[in-house]
């Protein structure tokens, strides 16, 4: 009997961690920003991001709590890799959403900024 | 009588939506040692009664041993791994406000025969299902029982964000916390943020206010631990075995933890609040107050600045100082050894540890023990309690320099020499000598009630010299002068100007009409800001012309010029009558004078107000005191409204670089609301761009005004005509590129925003 309440006890002891795949970790900064759920920006940090259309797009930061548009940056889109410089001075939040939008307002991509 | 009938029901919508408070009792003193003393004087108010709310009773600073009780617990439930009975140090529970009230109502306090302070710490909010409140620290606790590896639990915890604050995997730094996980989580073996990935051994915080911090050197139960940091590792753990470089605790269920390595999947926990003290606590809809009694009479000193709301506290540090002429100065000596420090959360601070303790002398002192014959007697009747010494006693002393008394274990402080008649030296002593009234004293065999409120005493009277403490004061920090120059912007904006041309054009055309605008007296001392004494057209203009930026408002932009510091009670007494008679610079400062008693709690409670907010939006309002009928009212009168809705004007913003200008263009739409002005903080990066000017396009003729304050540009439009701004205007500022910046993004922000309407209320605008 007190070996069947031990193995009980050692299986329920266990059972809170079993073995998982390792999922991908987040790529790096210089690579696409929207590959990206999370990033941290420091002022002048560059921007890159990959377009398959050229045309105009909107890049906005906006405030993850209020919901509020800090800025918005009307900017021309080339086709394939994209830099732009993060200027962080004049931000009033520590933390912004970055949303990619094309000029029909469609998101392309979005990540969020966490600035140093 | 329609006008009164709309101030009321802006009254009671002020009440019941914006009123969500927990109210906290003064201070006062416990003894030592001794079950169930009252602590009762909390209470909530505002919230709605039909919705269960979460409360939070906390000791975050009390001498071991120090517990509460809460003697009616009906209606209430308590939250995961809390009882409601028996002695605590902590509680959560749930149940609707009127129950919660019922149950603080009987609050009772354990001391044990240690004398200290007792912080006694209430909060509350709408209950939210899924998190765990830890009243000691203050903070959010989100268990997921969704298995994950430890850097997807550090990564997605990260990610989290709750009443406006952001998530990180949990830190255990006590075994306070730990048991409060333990109690709380029912899953076992629990990631938290703690880890050795770095360097083998050398285990650090890993997330959190504390990320970096090492706690252990070595591997092993006990290896290693550094002095002071909490750690709790199971027997023979952490063993590194298989290259385990992440802690969980509730290891296997039980209390200890262990190391594992990342491609385990386990529960985790997201803890949300980066502060020690559950004042700080700065999470958005959530309510706390808190109260410092003292275990046993000491000496202390305590501040209760309230700055109203849209202040943060924590923002201004205080000194200490004493000194010998307040008027005059130059006599400031800071309190040797004193720094200054930061407000918490609910703009307190403790001063006792920075009084000057050298005391200097100032007139007599006499001290009533006992003895064998009545040679001193006290009257108490109507509020007042007159002390008679013998003048038979006083030897060589003059009467007349007796400042201070000792009458037996009753009182110890200060006197005022009133008269001396045929027998008698009369004093007013400022106590109604309970311990001689209702028998307490330890001296009840020398006290005789003789009769008609008179109380006589056996007793010897003896003389010294009195000494007492130096004058004190408390001085605010200089505050950064850029941070300020944002704060000021703050707090006089479009709606205080508006606010102040509607009162103004409403009191007749003789001048003679009280108006209807302004519904405190402090907001006649706020507009008044030529200090003359008199609110006229000429403060309205100096108000304009400071949103326009063409005066100053103040003599500097410094605290003592901007920054006003009224004794509560006085702020509350301060009506549509008697606002000028205070003198025109008497409440703006940035230090307050004090004097300090002995042996008891010197308790301040101060409001800060600011020159220029004419609608109280950064002041406290002011409490019940008043009634419509002497025009002290109790509500600050134009409330801002501040969250934003689908009915709320809005604002498109985009800018664009063209060559060697960045234009930038603020589409402005009033959404069908009755709007008169409207007034942007434009931030701009001052260092790479340069201001040129802004183009209005607007209708109408309103006045524009585009004030460069150097790093931002105070922008806006105000009709004082009683027309409505042009609903649809458009602002396009123009900036100068001081380098080649194609393809750059943050150069300019919106950083604030305001729209004023008809009635005078301040709103929010949605930027698109």
């Amino acid at each position: 009997m007190t070996r069947v309440l031990l193995t009980i006890l050692i299986v329920s002891s266990l059972w809170g961690c079993r073995k998982m795949e390792i999922e991908p970790i987040p790529p790096s900064r210089n690579e696409d920003i929207f590959s990206t759920k999370q990033a941290s920006v420091s002022d002048d940090a560059p921007i890159n991001f990959n377009l398959k259309i050229e045309g105009i797009y909107t890049l906005t930061l906006f405030d993850p709590v209020s919901q509020q548009v800090v800025t918005r940056e009307r900017i021309f889109g080339i086709t394939g890799n994209n830099t732009f410089k993060l200027y962080t001075k004049a931000l009033p939040t520590n933390q912004v959403y970055l949303l990619l939008q094309d000029e029909n307002n469609n998101e392309i991509g979005k990540t969020l900024l966490v600035i140093k | 009588m329609k006008k009164l009938v709309f101030i009321f029901l802006i009254l009671l919508n002020s009440v019941l939506v914006l009123g969500q408070q927990v109210n906290s009792p003064d201070p006062k003193t416990f003894i030592q040692g001794t079950v169930s003393q009252d602590a009762s004087g909390f209470s909530l108010s505002g919230f709605n009664s039909t919705v269960t709310l979460l409360c939070a009773i906390g000791l975050p600073q009390a001498p071991t041993g120090t517990t509460f009780s809460l003697t009616t617990v009906s209606g209430l439930t308590p939250a995961s791994g809390y009882t409601m009975n028996g002695n605590k140090t902590r509680l959560a529970f749930t149940g609707t406000m009127a129950n919660i009230n019922a149950a603080l109502a009987t609050l009772k306090i354990n001391t044990t025969a240690t004398a200290g302070a007792i912080n006694i710490s209430v909060s509350a909010t709408v209950n939210p299902t899924g998190y765990f409140y830890n009243p000691t620290n203050g903070h959010f606790y989100r268990p997921i029982s969704t298995g994950a590896t430890y850097t997807n639990a550090r990564t997605l915890s990260s990610q989290q964000t709750f009443k406006g604050q952001q998530g990180y995997l949990v830190t255990i730094t006590s075994a306070d916390e730990d048991a409060f996980i333990f109690a709380n989580v029912p899953q076992a073996s629990i990631w938290f943020a703690l880890t050795d990935e770095a360097v083998e051994g050398q285990w650090r915080i890993d997330a959190g206010p504390e990320a970096g911090t090492l706690i252990k050197t070595a591997n092993g139960q006990l290896n290693g631990n550094v002095v002071g940091q909490y750690n709790n590792w199971a027997g023979g753990e952490p063993n590194n075995s298989g290259n385990e470089d992440y802690a969980v605790t509730k290891w296997g269920g039980g209390n200890q933890w262990n190391d594992l390595p990342n491609n385990f999947s386990c529960a985790y926990v997201v803890e949300f609040g980066t502060w020690t003290n559950p004042d700080d606590q700065t999470f958005t809809e959530f309510y706390s107050n808190s109260v410092t009694h003292s275990n046993g009479e000491t000496l202390r000193l305590q501040f209760t600045f309230d700055f109203g709301n849209n202040i943060d506290e924590t923002k201004f540090k205080t000194k200490m100082f004493t000194y010998t002429d307040y008027v005059s100065g130059p006599y400031n000596e800071a309190v040797t050894g004193t720094t200054y420090t930061s407000l918490n959360g609910l703009g307190k601070t403790d001063k006792t540890n920075d009084i000057d303790l050298v005391k200097i002398n100032s007139g007599q002192k006499a001290t009533i023990s006992t003895g064998q014959a009545e040679f001193s007697y006290v009257n108490i009747s109507n509020n007042t309690t007159t002390l008679y010494i013998d003048l038979s006693r006083f030897g060589g002393v003059d009467p007349s320099t007796i400042s201070n008394v000792s009458i037996l274990d009753a009182y110890n402080g200060p006197v005022t020499y009133q008269q001396t008649s045929t027998y008698w030296a009369h004093y007013i002593v400022p106590s109604a000598l309970t311990k001689i009234t209702n028998g307490t004293s330890s001296f009840n065999s020398s006290i005789r009630n003789a009769g008609n409120n008179n109380w006589a005493f056996m007793s010897n009277i003896s003389f010294s010299q009195n000494q007492i403490f130096k004058n004190h004061a408390i001085l605010f920090q200089s505050y950064n002068s850029s941070e300020l120059q944002t704060l000021l912007s703050q707090i006089v904006t479009i709606s205080d100007v508006y606010l102040a041309f509607k009162e103004f054009s409403d009191r007749g055309i003789f001048g003679n009409s009280n108006g209807q605008y302004f519904q405190s007296g402090i907001q006649f001392q706020n507009a008044d800001v030529n200090h003359d004494n008199v609110f006229d057209e000429t403060d309205c203009f100096k108000l304009l012309k400071y949103l326009q930026g063409t005066e100053n408002l103040w003599e500097s932009a410094a605290l003592p010029y901007v920054m006003k510091i009224v004794p509560k009670s006085t702020y509350d007494d301060i009506n549509k009558n008697n606002w000028n008679t205070f003198g025109a610079y008497e409440f703006l400062r940035s230090k307050y004078p004090i004097t300090l008693n002995d042996g008891v709690l010197n308790s301040h409670v101060l409001n800060v107000t600011w020159k220029g907010d004419v609608n109280l939006s950064h002041s406290p309002a002011q409490s019940a005191s008043g009634s419509i009928a002497n025009q002290s009212l109790s509500f600050s009168s134009v409330a801002m409204q501040n969250v934003v809705n689908s009915e709320s004007p809005t604002a498109y913003i985009v800018s664009q670089i063209s060559g060697d200008v960045l234009d930038v263009i603020i589409k402005f739409n009033s959404k069908s609301n009755p709007i008169v002005g409207t007034q942007f903080q434009v931030n701009y990066d001052n260092t790479r761009i340069k201001y040129v000017s802004t183009d209005f396009k607007i209708k109408g003729s309103p006045s524009n005004f585009d004030a460069n304050r150097g790093s931002f540009i105070n922008l806006g439009s105000l009709v004082t005509s009683g027309e409505l701004l042009d609903p649809l205007a458009e602002y396009r500022l123009t900036f100068k590129l001081k380098t080649n910046l194609s393809n750059s993004l943050g150069l300019i922000s919106i950083a604030s925003n305001e729209a004023v309407n008809q009635t005078g209320q301040s709103i929010k605008i949605r930027i698109e």
